[in-house]
């Protein structure tokens, strides 16, 4: 499909939405909510943790004899999870087997959220991605057009507006146009999804085959002795290594972000910046760096997609509810290592949550570099009005 | 029923995260979805029908029509889910506001108790007024944490979320039934009056997106009377204003509401610039409710709690 310059700018001009932002909101929502999910599943362990050890104490006021009268103006319903704990700490005490089953639902729920909140992640990333080589192929050519007909004063002059309004991340954008750093940046993130691909194999093949405490739940379903038993300890060892992995792999990509000490580039000259742009154009233009988008973005599907063929071949309900099984003792749950498994993940999805950031930072830099451009040099204007004179000296592409 | 003090207090140390939390954050992901669907539907709708555009092989592919009215259609549609979704996000908060907002009130009738002030028919004058007399009536009190709340940051908030949930809930058609001691604390009309056009339902969700917003909410170490007064009267009115909108969402009709809002959603063919206002401002009203909501639930369980800390070791 040939698409010609004036219709882009005409479309550029009612707005840059894009049916894109519809998956990547979908994608944000569905982590958030797993987020959310798991810091209230990891409350309701952690009063549940402190009710059944008798550890009161460690609030500042156990005066039991002050019980407060919860009829008006105080309605009479606790929340939940006061009710939970509560009830929990009394099960435990009278039902240990109930308080068991409880606690390791709540992994189950966990695990199944935290799940979901990966998945989000990664449909996230490609999402981010997808928009980015999307913004590529309908910009490119509009940049490209408009800084050929720069000068080199017109240059300086955006030049000197970028630092104007970014401050320091004048020179961060500036450092963002150099084709080589661009290049390893995608370098960088491609190599960490090529990573984290990997550890997400080998965890997976390690969860469903490769421990003998799972193999043996699986096998036989039994529940173990956490005390007597060392495949606990060790299977429970297993998989916090497993996550803090999967959270260093993310944690790698945060390498290639731009560091601020790379602002001590100095000001370039009209004629130099104008240079520079023209070579980032032509990087950013070049099958090469298209190809490079799309191995990414692929890259961070096939995780997703990854992610989710297990889920569906497995049934993730059938082996949320086994994992959680390792964390169910014989005499009594062992919420600890349950609330150490919910602080691990959370920290390693929080992280994600920032690469995410980052990613997203390189993509509005770009968009504000080419707003920048196309507010700053004449005759490259995104309005309906200025498109028809255009439309007169642009190739269409 | 009896609490004790001490799983009180354990309740409020750890944290405010409920179940509720993952429902707020559903219906604001609800919200971002609808409005990524109207800014695409909306370039379709303004486009010429017969132009080759990019956006035209991206909704082609993702299902969003392209021609202009029926473009018109999805777009309107989508400023309808944004309003049930706003409306779905009230009402959670108002659910995780009432039962922290409770805790916090059990809490304040414990340091009642350990003061001599007990509770009775009137909330403000004689339970609220007394506790903040009794506790500073040796003048002002230091706190050992920097949690406690002014006046005039704690009525601010109280008063922000009873007016935020009035006018909200009127946009659309729904009435709060609250208490006379609510009433006199905040002024404000609560009868909803008749929805029954688009513009109605933006003036009145615009008066109650605007009214969740609470800038900056300052913290302090020190105490007065006026200032204990104004937190459990501030507390006392959150709770009853949380809990008077859940039961005006209850049972039918809160779906009848929203069905009543969508019928003004189907667009005719046309955006309407009412459409586009809602559409353009509901982000930044979900984002205030969020924060009072937040502020709610956090903000005086901090106080309270560093209040009854405070006390405690005195």
């Amino acid at each position: 499909m040939t698409i010609k310059l004036s219709d882009f700018i005409l479309e550029q001009s009612i707005s840059d939405a894009s049916t894109i932002d519809i998956m990547l909101e979908q994608a944000e929502a569905e982590l958030e909510v797993s987020i959310k999910l798991a810091e209230a599943y990891a409350k309701q362990l952690t009063m549940e943790y402190i009710t059944d050890d008798g550890k009161e104490d460690v609030v500042t006021e156990a005066d039991d004899e002050t019980a407060v009268d919860a009829t008006a103006p105080a309605p009479e319903k606790t929340d939940t999870a006061y009710d939970d704990a509560k009830d929990s700490g009394k099960k435990v005490g009278n039902a240990v087997g109930n308080a068991a089953a409880k606690a390791g639902n709540k992994v189950a729920g966990f695990v199944k959220s935290i799940f979901g909140a990966i998945i989000g992640f990664f449909k996230g990333i490609g999402g981010r991605l997808l928009k980015l080589e999307d913004d590529v192929v309908k910009n490119g050519d509009k940049v490209a057009y408009s800084v050929a007909n720069m000068s080199d004063e017109q240059a300086y002059n955006l030049y000197k507006t970028l630092e104007a309004k970014y401050g320091e991340n004048g020179a961060r954008t500036l450092a963002l146009y150099n084709p080589a750093n661009t290049q390893q940046y995608l370098a960088n993130l491609s190599n960490a999804l090529d990573d984290l691909s990997n550890g997400i194999d080998r965890w997976i093949d390690s969860v469903m085959e490769g421990g003998p405490i799972y193999s043996h739940l699986f096998n036989t379903g039994r529940v173990l002795d956490k005390e007597n038993d060392p495949r606990f300890k060790g299977a429970t060892i297993r998989f916090d290594q497993i996550f803090e992995e999967f959270k260093n792999k993310i944690s790698a990509i945060k390498l290639t972000k731009f560091e601020s000490s790379e602002s001590n580039v100095e000001a370039p000259s009209g004629a130099e910046f104008k240079a520079n742009l023209q070579e980032y154009i032509r990087y950013y233009k070049s099958k090469d760096a298209r190809r490079f988008i799309k191995a990414i973005r692929e890259k961070a599907d096939k995780i997703a997609n990854h992610f989710n063929d297990w889920q569906r071949k497995r049934g993730l309900h059938y082996e949320a509810g086994k994992l959680s099984t390792s964390y169910r003792g014989g005499d009594k749950p062992n919420y600890n290592a349950a609330r150490e498994l919910l602080s691990k993940v959370t920290n390693a999805i929080n992280d994600c949550k920032q690469e995410i950031s980052y990613i997203s930072s390189l993509y509005e830099n770009l968009k504000k570099c080419a707003a920048n451009i196309n507010n700053n040099v004449p005759g490259a204007s995104a309005n309906a009005g200025t498109a028809i004179a255009i439309k007169e000296k642009a190739p269409a592409y | 029923m009896a609490t004790k003090l001490s799983e009180l207090m354990l309740d409020m140390e750890t944290g405010d995260a409920c179940m509720e939390d993952a429902y707020i954050a559903s219906a604001k992901g609800k919200i971002a979805v609808s409005h990524a669907i109207f800014e695409a539907a909306y370039k379709n709708y303004e486009l010429p029908d017969d132009g080759q555009f990019v956006c035209y092989v991206e909704s082609d592919q993702e299902g969003i029509p392209t021609e202009s009215e029926k473009a018109a259609g999805t777009a309107c549609a989508a400023v309808g889910q944004e309003l049930s979704a706003f409306l779905d996000a009230t009402v959670e908060t108002a659910k995780k506001i009432k039962t922290s907002a409770e805790k916090d009130l059990k809490t304040l009738i414990a340091i009642g108790k350990k003061v001599g002030v007990t509770m009775s028919e009137s909330f403000d004058k004689e339970f609220a007024t007394p506790l903040g007399q009794e506790i500073c009536s040796e003048g002002r009190l230091t706190l050992s944490a920097n949690k406690f709340m002014k006046s005039k940051n704690s009525c601010k908030i109280a008063k922000a979320y009873t007016k935020g949930c009035v006018y909200t809930l009127a946009a659309f058609g729904i009435s709060v039934d609250l208490p006379e001691a609510v009433k006199d604390f905040v002024s404000v009309d609560t009868a909803a009056g008749t929805v029954d056009s688009i513009k109605k339902v933006e003036s009145k969700l615009s008066d109650g997106g605007r009214a969740f917003a609470i800038g900056d909410v300052g913290t302090t170490n020190i105490a007065t009377a006026s200032d204990i007064t104004d937190l459990a009267l501030a507390v006392y009115t959150c709770a009853n204003v949380a809990d008077a909108v859940i039961k005006a969402c209850d049972g039918s009709s809160k779906k009848d509401a929203i069905a009543n809002v969508n019928s003004f959603c189907n667009g005719d063919g046309k955006i309407s610039r009412t459409h586009h206002a809602i559409n353009g401002d509901i982000k930044k009203y979900m984002s205030n409710l969020e924060k009072i909501g937040t502020t709610v639930a956090s903000g005086f369980t901090d106080a309270v709690y560093a209040l009854m800390e405070t006390i405690s070791k005195k």
